[in-house]
């Protein structure tokens, strides 16, 4: 069973004001004492219960890795080799900040294997980047992709984000088409969704700023599918473009329900009948570690009905929509009844090749079906 | 049992004044129950009763006493209910008694049902022992207290009993004032068996099991049962008994005791509780005096989400009747809603209750629509119409004038929050009455309300305009001629019979437009327009429109996403569950209440 293991770097030198990721500023004298930590966790893990899983992927996110240097990255995958069989792994992700990721740096990940860097760009627009608390600017974008080229990153991701307060749709297709002109094998184009405890939220709650109507989002959305594509991008899932073979395997892992395990601060894993996580405190996390104690805050038994409805919102995300045949596994009852009613009822839905899809319409309201095509009690 | 040993007697409060923690001492130190079996409250044995801290059935129990003179006695609790809208349930059980204990919180002082329930009392010809409670608390104004309750009964400030159930104060002295004041039950007046059936319970097995209370004569098993407000009704009574925690049969029941007789009657209708019992063997021909009949005052309509439920629904209710005799009701067919019941409750709060019990005892999924009051039509044709649904009322050119329920209301308040209240009687229709003060700092307000605005927010917006501190009590008073029109909704134009309502001329526009406002709250987009308008007669005079929705898709989902987006979706999933399909629209279960957060703004 193919598997993926994430690591959390929870270190940021700002944080931005949409992001509900767990991250902290102001703390990079711990990295290393949290890196030991890290490598503590990754040492302490069970082994006996995921014989049967091979390992792909390997994902660093955050926060910012791209704040840990050579060395720290370095000890941590000699962990997890001395910890793993590593040896069917694929493909490796770090996640950097445009102007936090020197040349030397780069090259230095690349040389400990790291084959896929994904930058975060969101936009070029300086009053833009300024609104998100954002501390780069356009050029800090354009010389990160150089040097990652530089360093011999052959397959690079850049994040876009759209549907920011103040956007046009024109400024929007500008700063797409500047993405596209960089030539990346990868494009996440992100609608910019106010989440519940971030200071944006607080902004839009209290009035002081105000979100694109809906009409503007969704030309957005639309065009970016319509321009990615035009451009050789797969619209593979909502909000991720590759050129051809450039998927992100990592994601697709979570996409198709693999398993994962998943290390640092409030990190997930998942073995398909559990998902815990981690502690999202940094302080709780290294103190858990250093009395040898669990870092775990949580966990949820996933149910054969939760693990259906994964199944379906995730799968309807991606393009190449659900596989009919896992998914009538874990249904109980009659699956080609259920199927028929809700072909029925969505237009927006499509069966091909024993796999239920979204038609391109669809993908406007994949939350809506997805909900509609849940099992509750 | 020599009748001058037996006393029976009930104890009266205003909500959360401490009745349940003072029965609970009663009971313990009577050893009627042991501490170790002691649930806490053990008087209120449904589950809402101790979430809510209220009793809404009376529970009958008797305790033996043994008094410090040597004498055994038998103390006969009557537990009454301490809400507003069940004024009729503690008027049934005072009318077994011959004493009450009226209980005062030492720090709340007199409130709204102290003075109801104290009323209810003297006008029942009851000896009333007033006991001030919670005086060990820090907030306890005991000596105000005392003013307060020995003012409202023109009693000897002396007279005022002082404890605390809680920490069992001044116990004593409640057994000693209900031995010595309250009086013995009047011997039997004639050699005829009378009986006051003040409350009922159904077991699946024995059928309605009569509460009585005998005035003359006595009950015999074996004696053949007969009863005045259903002279074709005769049965065998298979079994006597008294109440203690559970049902102890006896030989018989004398006069002056409480009990239940075991009848075998499945179909509760048979029985009627406030109905006098005679038995064939020593006939009486004249009932005793009956008290308030029951009467319900709010109606709604209750519809089962999925249609397939209707029966259920029906089961569930005559269920529930069983033990709440307060509830009315009978089938009803909505245009909008299909298969349902009409139903009538007592109050707002009866309504409440009885829709939670049928969700959670009998997992039903319902649509209630707004509460309405019956309104008393004429019509132009000189015929008299009654109404109490919307849907119902005729056309307004063949109506002539229309009659609306008026009540007294009493409200009791910190003189700080007069003005406020007297802004919330008037915004309500209220005509004012009188204003008395309890004591330097605490007033009762009067005011004749139409029932119909008492039943919108009415005591929510009381407790948020005076802090949780004003009370209120009511009564009906008559019915008075209104200037009144029913207000209709069209949801995509089609008129939604459900959400029609009864408005006062001078409300239509406002109410109108604010219904419209909360409904488009309410109601989610879906993936057509919606408008939303505001009718009467055939004239639009207000409209909203929810737009179409033509988004929903999350931007980002990766690992550690993926439970909390799942949760996300079941929970909208669920919340369809419980809509209601009125033409192509989904409406919520808050549209239909809506109405009801009119005056929210």
């Amino acid at each position: 069973m193919q598997a993926g293991i994430y690591i959390h770097i929870p270190f940021c030198i700002k944080k931005c004001i949409y992001c509900d990721f767990y991250s902290i500023p102001n703390r990079e004298n711990d990295i290393e004492r949290f890196t030991n930590a890290l490598i503590c966790e990754i040492e302490s893990t069970d082994l006996s219960s995921i014989k049967e899983w091979r390992f792909t992927t390997i994902y660093f996110g955050g926060g910012t890795p791209s704040l840990l240097e050579q060395p720290y990255l370095d000890k941590i995958l000699n962990a997890l080799h001395r910890t793993f069989n590593l040896s069917d792994v694929t493909e490796i992700t770090i996640e950097a900040n445009p102007g936090e990721a020197p040349l030397q740096r780069l090259k230095a990940y690349r040389n400990l294997g790291i084959n896929r860097l994904s930058i975060g760009f969101q936009t070029f627009q300086p009053d833009l980047l300024r609104f998100l608390s954002r501390i780069h600017t356009a050029e800090d974008c354009f010389s990160t992709f150089a040097n990652a080229e530089k360093a011999r990153f052959t397959n690079i991701n850049v994040d876009m984000i759209f549907n920011i307060p103040k956007q046009t749709a024109d400024i929007w297709r500008d700063d797409l088409k500047t993405a596209i002109q960089l030539n990346p094998t990868h494009i996440s184009a992100y609608s910019l969704t106010v989440e519940r405890g971030t200071p944006l939220h607080q902004q839009v709650v209290t009035h002081s700023v105000h979100m694109p109507d809906e009409d503007t989002d969704i030309r957005m959305f639309t065009e970016t599918r319509e321009i990615l594509q035009n451009a050789g991008y797969s619209a593979y899932e909502i909000s991720n473009f590759a050129k051809p073979g450039f998927e992100c395997r990592h994601n697709l892992g979570y996409w198709k329900l693999q398993p994962y395990l998943g290390f640092g601060p409030s990190s997930h894993s998942y073995d398909l009948k559990r998902r815990c996580w981690k502690y999202s405190s940094l302080d709780t996390y290294l103190k858990a570690l250093e009395k040898n104690e669990s870092t775990v805050e949580g966990n949820e038994v996933i149910t054969e009905n939760d693990r259906f409805n994964e199944l379906v919102f995730n799968g309807l995300r991606m393009k190449q929509g659900i596989n009919l045949h896992q998914l009538s596994e874990w249904f109980s009852g009659d699956f080609e009844n259920y199927l028929e009613k809700v072909s029925l009822k969505w237009k927006e839905l499509t069966i091909q090749n024993n796999y239920l899809m979204l038609t391109e319409e669809g993908t406007l309201l994949a939350d809506e079906i997805a909900a509609d095509l849940f099992i509750t009690d | 049992m020599n009748i001058n040993k037996i006393r029976n007697f009930c104890i009266i409060a205003h909500i959360d004044h401490g009745k349940s923690t003072l029965a609970d001492r009663l009971l313990e130190q009577t050893h009627t129950i042991n501490s170790q079996d002691m649930k806490n409250q053990v008087l209120d044995d449904m589950d809402l009763e101790r979430e809510r801290g209220i009793t809404i059935k009376s529970h009958p129990i008797q305790m033996e006493y043994t008094h410090h003179d040597g004498e055994s006695y038998l103390l006969n609790l009557i537990d009454t209910p301490g809400h507003v809208d069940f004024t009729y349930e503690v008027s049934r059980s005072l009318a077994a008694c011959e004493g009450a204990l009226l209980l005062v919180d030492a720090a709340q002082g007199v409130e709204a049902q102290t003075v109801s329930n104290a009323y209810l009392a003297i006008d029942a010809n009851l000896e009333v022992i007033p006991v001030i409670n919670k005086i060990d608390v820090k907030a306890a104004d005991i000596e105000s207290a005392v003013q307060q309750i020995s003012e409202l009964l023109g009693c000897d400030p002396d007279s005022v009993l002082k404890i605390s159930a809680k920490v069992g104060i001044g116990i004593q002295d409640v057994f000693d004032a209900i031995i010595d004041r309250i009086p013995t039950p009047r011997p039997s007046q004639i050699d005829e068996t009378r009986a006051l059936i003040f409350d009922s319970s159904f077991d699946q097995f024995r059928g309605v099991i009569p509460y009585v209370r005998i005035f003359d004569g006595f009950l015999k098993k074996g004696m053949t049962a007969r009863y005045f407000a259903n002279p074709h009704l005769v049965h065998e009574i298979t079994e006597v008994g008294v109440l203690k925690l559970k049902k102890q049969p006896c030989e018989e029941l004398q006069a002056g005791n409480v009990g239940y007789i075991i009848t075998n009657i499945k179909d509760v209708r048979q029985i009627k509780v406030g109905d006098t019992l005679t038995v064939k063997e020593k006939r009486s021909t004249t009932p005793l005096p009956g008290y308030r009949p029951i009467k319900p005052m709010v109606f709604a309509g209750l519809y089962p989400v999925d249609t397939n439920d209707y029966e259920n629904l029906r089961l569930s209710l005559q269920k529930l009747e069983l033990n709440d005799s307060a509830l009315a009701f009978e089938p009803n067919t909505s245009a909008a809603l299909g298969f349902g019941f009409r139903c009538g409750f007592l109050g707002p709060l009866h309504m409440e209750i009885v829709q939670e019990r049928l969700e959670r005892e009998f997992d039903m999924n319902l649509i209630t629509t707004s509460p309405n009051v019956r309104y008393k039509i004429l019509l132009r044709s000189g015929d008299t119409l009654i109404v109490d649904n919307p849907a119902d009322m005729p056309e307004i050119g063949n109506i002539d004038k229309i009659f609306e329920p008026y009540i007294k209301g009493e409200i009791i308040t910190p003189q700080e929050y007069i003005g406020a209240v007297m802004k919330l009687g008037i915004e309500k229709r209220g005509i004012y009455v009188s204003t008395h003060y309890l004591t330097q700092t605490k007033v009762q307000i009067v005011f004749q309300l139409p029932l119909g605005e008492v039943i919108y927010e009415f005591f929510e917006k009381l407790k948020s305009i005076s802090r949780g501190y004003a009370s209120f009590d009511y009564e009906l008073i008559d019915d008075r001629v209104g200037e009144l029109q029913k207000l209709d909704i069209r949801i995509a134009g089609e008129p939604v019979d459900a959400l029609s309502l009864i408005v006062h001329k001078d409300n239509t526009y406002s109410q109108g437009s604010l219904l419209c406002r909360k409904l488009k709250e309410v109601i989610h987009r879906q993936q057509f327009e919606i408008p939303i308008q505001a009718v009467v007669g055939s004239k639009i005079i207000a409209r909203e429109t929810i737009r179409a929705y033509r988004k929903n898709v999350t931007a980002k989902c990766y690992g550690g996403d993926i439970s909390r987006k799942r949760k996300l979706l079941e929970k909208q999933k669920k919340g369809k569950k419980r809509m209601k399909q009125v033409g192509n629209v989904e409406l919520p279960q808050e549209a239909f209440l809506a109405v009801l957060k009119i005056g929210e703004d």
